[in-house]
């Protein structure tokens, strides 16, 4: 009897049954959520243990850059100290709704310590028109859904 | 990610702690080597904050950020604050006979639990690639940069997105990105997982100073599986960090409230200042801190007020240079434009407000974490624990109207919790792992309260 009126008594009792009521409220919630969190950090585990090491290297640009040999081919012919340009066709086709609009800020990203300028001896052309570029334009590597890596001569 | 990288990575966080270890034994001395272990992840946050700041604003001031800054300053700090500190007589740490075997056993429960699904994370993060749109689109770019250029190179930080976002945590992944030998942004990941461990490590030792086990452990752990905080312990971006500078900072501000002990003051300005050099949004949440520890010590403005302006005023001399270089690069200013004129889009102000609260309140991002906080301020408030409610009672609602401040005067952000269109959830997280820190200090205060009310009558 002592007992439960150390429980009930107020105001002391309400604010005890309180206190045990919050921590069991989060130890419930723990328990209910653990295994799932266990679980979700496994698979993502593993998934990330799957990829291949250019589907890992290239993660956030994936849905953005249509080939991945194209990143791959930037980055191993253009210089560190050179500047290039990436130049997508309004039209292109190819890799997702967000290429046209994004895939520039991703080769940016990737291809460091290189810098983009406009005036630039590279371009990484996505389905671009060279035409403007005339002789000085010469396609070194061209991969697949028209994407191309040029070097502009003087 | 190869051994070479995960070593370097090793050495370099191997120094954050050496060097918080040494500059907490400068400010506050270890009593006890379980003292020193309790505290060691708040020491590990302090070296991260504190090299990382003078690696900032040497970078600001345009020193070269070259390995040798990165091994050398670690090594000066933390030889120069041991030094001062045997110079000022802190002893070594003693030797403490173990605690109770109950709260041993509570003790060890929690930190397995914990440990178990931190393994987890890490197993995620080892291999992870960077899929974050913020991440590669402007935090780690920013951090190739300086790696690659020892500089805040104009051309990439002027025209970047988020040009105006302080230096912090790129100088933070550039050092990463020294010690690992080359820009390894899989690595990367275990850099910010080690973040997450190192804030667990120190929220549980801070509050395990003065709340019991059995109340401490399960909001440890409900912060380690609420849906938008654990598992993002390995995402390369600001966000969560500025997190938990925000929330290791309102527990100490709050002890230095209760304590009045400088220590506690020191340490919550220097992560205040590694707050808004985090994120803009970290001046928004110092000045919140500031707030809320105004009102609580407005009994006893005349002693906490003034020290309270002086730690004020240290954090905005910290945020001055960024700010300074990145207006005279013509960088587009922090605040919104319309944010002081409470005329400008009215009718965006209930919905922008309704929306912070409602992030406040969701279960789905911060499962019981802010519902359970709230019950905890009403029970202190029932045992007249009058500093501590008011303080966290305004920590969270500030930052709440802070969130909605954001949302109204920027009439560009959608009011939507869509994460693309309005960043409010994650700026929410503030206000999520504050809830964390609060609970258990706020029933801690309420159980002994009514227990200590039995065993003196």
């Amino acid at each position: 009897m002592t007992r439960l009126r150390w429980w009930i008594e107020w105001p002391a009792g309400i604010v005890r049954i309180g206190v045990a009521f919050l921590v069991a409220v989060a130890v419930v919630a723990v328990v209910v959520r653990y295994p799932d969190v266990l679980r979700h950090a496994g698979r993502d585990a593993a998934r990330n243990s799957d990829l291949s090491y250019s589907d890992r290297e290239i993660a956030g640009g994936n849905g953005l850059v249509g080939d991945q040999n194209a990143v791959y081919a930037a980055r191993g012919l253009i210089p560190e100290n050179e500047r290039y340009k990436v130049v997508v066709d309004p039209g292109f086709g190819g890799g997702s709704a967000e290429t046209v609009q994004f895939v520039d800020s991703f080769y940016r990203y990737f291809l460091i310590p290189r810098r983009p300028a406009e005036s630039a001896p590279w371009l990484i052309c996505y389905a671009c028109d060279l035409e403007p570029y005339g002789q000085r334009a010469r396609i070194v590597w061209e991969g697949a859904d028209d994407i191309s890596i040029v070097r502009l001569t003087e | 990610m190869s051994a070479h990288a995960l070593a370097g990575l090793a050495a370099l966080n191997a120094f954050y702690l050496t060097c918080g270890l040494a500059v907490l034994w400068l400010v506050r001395g270890w009593d006890t080597w379980a003292q020193l272990a309790r505290l060691a992840g708040l020491a590990y946050v302090l070296g991260v904050v504190a090299i990382g700041l003078l690696w900032s604003l040497l970078l600001i001031v345009a020193v070269p950020f070259s390995l040798g800054i990165v091994v050398g300053l670690p090594v000066v700090i933390a030889a120069g604050a041991a030094v001062a500190a045997r110079r000022r007589g802190r002893p070594w740490p003693s030797r403490t006979p173990a605690g109770s075997h109950r709260r041993l056993v509570v003790t060890a429960f929690g930190i397995s639990a914990s440990v178990l699904l931190l393994a987890g994370f890490f197993r995620a993060a080892r291999l992870s690639g960077l899929y974050w749109w913020d991440a590669w689109s402007f935090w780690v770019p920013k951090a190739k940069a300086i790696y690659s250029f020892g500089s805040l190179d104009v051309g990439f930080f002027t025209t970047l997105p988020g040009s105006s976002y302080p230096p912090l945590i790129p100088v933070l992944d550039a050092a990463a990105f020294h010690v690992m030998g080359s820009a390894d942004v899989v690595t990367l990941h275990v850099q910010y997982w080690l973040f997450g461990v190192a804030f667990v490590w120190a929220l549980a030792g801070l509050l395990a100073e003065r709340v019991r086990d059995w109340i401490l452990w399960p909001f440890i752990l409900l912060v380690l599986v609420a849906p938008r905080i654990g598992e993002r312990f390995l995402v390369a971006e600001a966000d969560l960090f500025l997190d938990y500078l925000f929330a290791l900072a309102s527990v100490l501000v709050l002890y230095w409230i209760l304590d009045r002990e400088r220590w506690q003051l020191a340490i919550a300005v220097a992560l205040m200042s590694g707050m808004v050099l985090t994120k803009r949004e970290g001046l928004l949440l110092a000045a919140v801190l500031v707030g809320a520890a105004l009102l609580a010590s407005a009994r006893d403005w005349r002693a906490a007020w003034p020290a309270l302006g002086i730690a004020a005023a240290a954090v905005a001399v910290v945020a001055a240079p960024w700010r300074v270089w990145y207006i005279a690069h013509g960088v587009a200013g922090e605040a919104p434009t319309d944010g002081l004129d409470p005329t400008a889009n009215a009718e965006r102000l209930f919905p922008s407000f309704r929306l912070a609260f409602d992030v406040l309140l969701s279960s789905e991002y911060w499962s019981v974490l802010v519902s359970v906080a709230l019950g905890a301020l009403l029970l202190a408030l029932l045992t007249r624990a009058y500093a501590v409610v008011v303080y966290f009672g305004a920590l969270v609602l500030l930052v709440t109207l802070g969130g909605g401040w954001i949302t109204w005067a920027v009439p560009e952000l959608e009011i939507t919790q869509e994460l693309g269109a309005n960043p409010i959830v994650r700026y929410m997280g503030a206000a999520a792992l504050a809830c964390a820190a609060a609970s258990p200090v706020l029933l801690s205060i309420a159980w002994r309260a009514v227990t200590s009310q039995e065993e003196s009558s």
